[in-house]
């Protein structure tokens, strides 16, 4: 932009937006919106909608509990009715149709 | 934001005892040759989907490879997939890199996708500022 007054420049300022750098805080706010808008385009995104889930409970699965199921030995399935005893009581999600 | 690489094989669940899980574990690993001895089967439930997330855990999926295994150790789950009614799913998820899903369904290989990171073009619009540095402002994000 730049700014005319009685036949002389003024002013004016320019930006050039690949020099552009997003700020923290609010601009950050609008860039994480759009990376999450994103994301949900991507591999575990559709497979996220396919399991009937957000994207963000798969990212976070590390931080699930695990219940470990050597393969030395015997499987302990008393622990194993212990994992199907929980998802007993929660309320299955409809399925949908791979893409 | 999960920063962690991480991968495994989801599905829905359904009637599959723990012996039958581990003996199928094991004949996976044995297609793959890799070694069974020190290996355990992790399983976590994702509530409340009744998903059910299975992962080695081995000297073959320490550190760099607890995502990048799974990108070409698909046996357990076309074994799975035999045994179940609904697919199973392979992902990898490797925040510095790529993600990747691959599908299986009684026994085949019925879909799959993989996003390289560095190969993403951004939308028009918001995201569309941003093109020149996709790579910066995904590693950005994903560290949130």
């Amino acid at each position: 932009m730049t700014s005319y007054g009685k036949g002389r420049r003024v002013g004016g300022e320019r930006l050039e937006y690949d020099q552009l750098e997003l700020p923290e805080g609010e601009g950050g706010d609008l860039s994480d919106a759009a990376f999450n808008r994103e994301k949900q385009r991507w591999p575990l995104g559709h497979l996220a909608r396919i399991l009937g889930v957000e994207r963000r409970l798969l990212e976070s699965i590390p931080e699930l509990p695990k219940l470990p199921l050597s393969l030395d030995e015997a499987a302990p399935a008393s622990a194993w009715d212990v994992l199907f005893r929980q998802a007993s009581r929660t309320s299955p999600v409809p399925r949908r149709s791979l893409p | 934001m999960a920063s962690t690489a991480h991968g495994g094989y989801l599905f829905r669940l359904e009637r599959l005892s723990a012996s039958r899980l581990t003996a199928l574990a094991k004949e996976a690993l044995v297609l793959e040759r890799e070694q069974i001895p020190g290996s355990s089967i992790l399983v976590s439930l994702v509530h409340p989907a009744r998903i059910v997330r299975l992962a080695y855990r081995a000297r073959f999926t320490e550190r760099s490879n607890r995502a990048r295994w799974y990108l070409t150790h698909h046996a357990l789950a076309r074994l799975l997939s035999s045994d179940l009614s609904s697919a199973v799913h392979v992902y990898a998820l490797d925040p510095e890199e790529l993600e990747e899903v691959t599908s299986y369904g009684k026994g085949r290989r019925v879909g799959g996708e993989r996003l390289e990171y560095d190969q993403l073009e951004l939308p028009e619009g918001e995201g569309g500022d941003l093109r020149s540095t996709s790579m910066r402002w995904i590693r950005r994000n994903w560290r949130k």
